[in-house]
């Protein structure tokens, strides 16, 4: 197996489909053209509503081996990934290709799937169960992930055809025109599902809100619509918004956001200045604090690109920032700003970071604020397995983020529990530290040291700098070196570089 | 029985119980990890005494096991006297 540019032996095949070893960022350029989706016939009816999923899979014509695709807006509420998957279960068709942009614990009955013959195998986040069953080799094929604009890169190539996407729709009308603004289980934008809706073969919306046409606003339009199927009930609104996101309280991630600010503050911080946002509690705790220095300088950003909360919503709503990019909802605050504010603007998700485009919005960030499980003394980041090995966390949007911004942070504490964060070698690399910035963390930060224009702009601040290699050996220290994992040598998952080539593999687990 | 220390994540929990020879039991969350190194600490710590001694670690740094543990047999010792 070659070895890529992060030093990961790494196959150059999977699945039986060809792949390229990771050679750097923007090393390895596209091939081709965009693909397409099947031509299809006007429908006669003016009514696209089909009762029951067990029709309209009948319809579109489902069969053993293929791909079926959903979006996760609905997150730890979702209904209709466990609907659609048991009905396919079901109707036995078997070996199914699940290729959903992120699956949650709510969605643990597909476990039992990966061994009955229904899935062969699921190429997307999983967050929990899945995850779990995964590392320890219950999945016949071979796991495949990608970063939120890697899995659209993959659409819009070909590398994955979608047969038939399922977009759960918290308000759709009869013809098709859909959005995520209204309805019992609204979550904001539909940015990740559009994908799907333009490059599938066969596009069915399922809702619990059936409003008369035409729906507005519209985020995905009728034209990609061929089936519209209502139900009782498509989500959990507890799930599917993360309630009131509360910013950190613990002394030690308050001093971490209060560096990475100070950090922000030396190098990027300027009128007109754009930031990442997220919903994580060192992040809220950076957005926040950020915004009341902006208003205590008076300083104004261009945009925020989200991972929209009630914390980027108030900045909006007192000026602090022109427009907010949004991608996904974390609160009823910044579902509600998408519906009422016209500077709060849904981005399809292939406008997002997709490095086979003509530029995505992470390509004008001037800082993101990212997190981590693990960092090592390359400044290679991991985000989806645990330091024993486990892989149990997608790559969501870290690595075009961290790619795109003039500026990336990565926020960590220097270990958790007893773990340490801070490495020799991560477990697994999600992102090259070639485009990490800074490392933060309570003891202090660590330059990349390929940026010495940062380290420039540091010079009399606060902080304490160290070398990488000083704060990992501080971390061993506090918490000595802990066991390598018990790994086999079969690869169960891939990690996939936003651009489609192999950045590492995961092995699986011993029980 | 005497016991130290709490289930909280990042700390553990001590019970030593009598018993005519010295056994101890080690439940770490963090045992792929760890496992070793707490049992390594316990058996050190734990020399010449003879009891039943279970250790839950919640993910605590190897000083916190110590000070548990240290706790749990400063106790143990009191009762036997």
């Amino acid at each position: 197996m070659p070895i890529n540019a992060v030093g990961r032996e790494v196959p150059s095949e999977i699945n039986g489909q060809k792949f390229k070893p990771f050679a750097g960022d923007m090393k390895t350029p596209p091939e081709g053209r965009r693909a397409g989706s099947l031509l299809r016939m006007v429908p006669e009816s003016r009514s696209k509503v089909v009762s029951s999923l067990e029709e309209v899979i009948k319809k579109v014509g489902l069969e053993d081996g293929m791909t079926v695709s959903f979006h996760h807006h609905l997150r730890n509420g979702d209904y209709v990934v466990n609907m659609v998957m048991e009905t396919i279960r079901k109707m036995g068709i078997k070996n199914i290709r699940v290729f959903p942009t992120a699956l949650f614990p709510v969605h643990q009955p597909l476990v039992s799937m990966l061994t009955d013959g229904t899935i062969r195998r699921i190429e997307g986040s999983m967050n929990g169960a899945l995850g779990e069953a995964t590392s320890y080799g219950e999945m016949r094929e071979t796991a495949v992930l990608r970063s939120h604009s890697g899995r659209v890169r993959a659409v819009e190539s070909g590398e994955v055809h979608i047969d038939v996407a399922f977009i759960a729709a918290p308000t759709a009308d009869p013809y098709g025109n859909l959005n995520g603004v209204d309805g019992p289980s609204a979550c904001g934008p539909l940015a990740y599902g559009m994908v799907d809706a333009y490059h599938a073969d066969h596009t069915v919306a399922i809702t619990d809100h059936l409003v008369p046409y035409p729906a507005h606003p519209i985020s995905i339009f009728q034209h990609n619509i061929d089936y519209v199927v209502p139900v009782d009930k498509i989500g959990d609104p507890n799930g599917i918004m993360s309630g009131t996101l509360r910013i950190t309280t613990s002394p030690s991630r308050l001093k971490i956001a209060r560096y990475a600010l100070e950090v922000i503050d030396k190098v990027a911080l300027r009128d007109g200045f754009s930031f990442q946002a997220g919903a994580g509690g060192i992040s809220l705790a950076v957005t926040k604090f950020l915004g009341d220095l902006m208003k205590k300088r008076g300083i104004r950003a261009s945009f925020i690109n989200g991972g929209v909360t009630k914390y980027v919503v108030d900045m909006l709503h007192e000026g602090l920032v022109d427009v907010v990019f949004d991608g996904q909802a974390f609160d009823l605050d910044a579902v509600k700003s998408l519906k009422e504010d016209k500077n709060h603007i849904e981005t399809p998700l292939a406008m997002y970071g997709n490095p086979y485009s003509s530029g995505g919005i992470v390509n004008m960030l001037d800082v993101g604020v990212l997190g981590a499980t693990e960092v090592d003394i390359d400044f290679n980041v991991n985000v989806n397995t645990h330091s024993d090995g486990m892989l149990l966390h997608g790559i969501g949007g870290h690595q075009e983020v961290a790619a795109g911004s003039a500026l990336t942070i990565v926020t960590v504490p220097l270990y958790r529990y007893r773990v340490p964060v801070i490495r020799e070698r991560v477990t697994t690399v999600t992102t090259p530290g070639e485009v990490i910035d800074v490392v933060v963390t309570e003891h202090g930060i660590a330059v990349n040291p390929k940026r010495d224009d940062i380290i420039e702009a540091l010079r009399g601040s606060k902080v304490p700098i160290y070398d990488i290699q000083d704060l990992q050996k501080k971390a061993e220290r506090i918490c000595g070196k802990p066991q390598e994992p018990k790994t086999t040598d079969d690869i169960v998952a891939a990690i996939l570089w936003r651009d489609g080539t192999v950045i590492d593999v995961v092995y699986k687990v011993k029980k | 029985m005497v016991e130290a220390g709490t289930l909280e994540k990042g700390d553990a929990r001590v019970v030593i119980t009598d018993a005519d020879k010295r056994e101890i039991v080690v439940k770490s969350k963090l045992e792929r990890l760890y496992g070793d190194a707490v049992r390594k600490t316990v058996e050190e710590m734990t020399q010449g005494i003879n009891a039943n001694i279970l250790v839950e670690d919640m993910g605590a740094l190897d000083w916190v096991i110590r000070a548990r543990l240290e706790a749990a047999i400063r106790k143990f010792r009191g009762e036997e006297e």
